[in-house]
């Protein structure tokens, strides 16, 4: 049930077959999840405007990056649940990473709803509000790193003679394979919010290096390029200018 | 029903194994694994394979006939099955750099050949594989094996003089991936998360991004252009990675995997 300011930015979400409605109050009223995916900027005005219809029934679910559960829980009723969450683009096709922190007001029966809720899209994990920053460097960003690398390894293909779309396809499905390996397969018999095993990137890339062959050489040569130190950069970049947004917008 | 034969019992088939059985293709019963050793086989025992240390007799019993040896076991093996690879076999060597005319050479002359590349994901039926056909491969032979592979893993179909560079891209690609997410995993440590929640969220947000570019057949640069909002996060990491040239480091970990493929194959002519 999306509110918004202007008629044009809902038309995008008629197509679901949403309810839709000008009026942020309207929506919290008839919500007990409640998203706040705005600008940051823009949620001192929002949550002034919502507060007087946050009621016992009603879970704000903030998805803005650098907003602390404290700025949200100031600017609400005392009594107000609050979540803040991060995810990323693929919760599109129910394969996000999503990491969220619960805010004093959160029973268990609160975040069990919240945890089912997130997990419907991806892999949900809580933590600590303290980790969301780095989360937001490692799962919210990263897709963004991944883009990059899969296009530079399609050009690569290519200057070898593939046509771009099977250069696209094997290297992404080698992305996805590898990926998949790491992230673990649901343990058998579990509920569908266990968590799986998660794999070692180490031993998997140790196995698949076997001694003088191809594999290794091209270790080898991302190690020169200093391809782990750039990953680790790129974590920070995004920290860090996560938190000058932040500060911007207390 | 197709029966499927192993020659050699290292990792490449304890992976297409695992895989195979995983998608119900194949049971355990319909799979033959020969090798040099009784300790080689071991492995494959657990799956309840048929096993055994003649070559001839996997030939003999299976149509698709996967040769998962180094490159430099191939011509004394190949002399050793020729006199029992007949119009039912199709033999299919998964071993980089060995070429199909090397392998039809020494086989009779009617061999069904096959060469691939696939990677260590088949193991769990997500692998990325490109196959070329020799000359005497017909329709059915090729809807055979191309069924054969989709059940472990995105197929492709290709001319072989590609599959050296394939190798770049989707052979040896999951170790970049590795080692990708282990440096992700360790920038989380540094910033305070612990190693198991750094790595599920690397890989998952790794896994994410895979599928989009696959499901949606968009470019990934406009995938990128995407995520990246102005004056945003994501972009700040963009520039970062940019200035380490880790477009150009991609490009040369596929040069050296295709340079050493190449010396490997010259090693074995």
């Amino acid at each position: 049930m999306p509110a918004q300011k202007t008629e044009h930015s809902l038309q995008k979400l008629k197509v679901f077959g949403v309810n839709t409605c000008l009026d942020n109050l309207w929506t919290v009223k008839n919500s007990n999840i409640t998203v706040l995916a705005l600008k940051p900027q823009m949620f001192p005005k929002v949550l002034s405007e919502i507060a007087p219809a946050v009621g016992p029934n009603n879970i704000i679910v903030s998805v803005a990056a650098g907003v602390t559960i404290d700025s949200i829980q100031q600017r609400l009723p005392h009594h107000a649940k609050v979540v803040r969450a991060m995810l990323n683009t693929a919760v599109q096709i129910r394969d996000g990473a999503i990491c969220y922190s619960t805010g004093r007001n959160i029973v268990d029966a609160d975040q069990e709803l919240v945890h089912r809720f997130f997990t419907s899209v991806g892999l949900t994990l809580e933590s600590e509000e303290k980790h969301l920053d780095a989360v937001v460097g490692l799962s919210g960003s990263a897709p963004a790193y991944f883009y990059l690398i899969l296009e530079a390894l399609s050009d690569a293909g290519v200057r070898h003679g593939l046509s771009r779309d099977v250069s696209t396809r094997h290297a992404s499905q080698a992305m996805l394979g590898a990926a998949r390996m790491v992230v673990g397969i649901p343990r058998q018999g579990g509920s569908k919010s266990d968590l799986p095993e998660v794999g070692c990137p180490y031993k998997l890339k140790d196995e698949v290096c076997s001694p003088g062959g191809v594999t290794i050489n091209a270790i080898y040569s991302l190690e020169k390029a200093g391809v782990r130190a750039a990953m680790m950069d790129a974590v920070d970049a995004c920290i860090k200018r996560n938190y000058e947004l932040a500060r911007l917008n207390e």
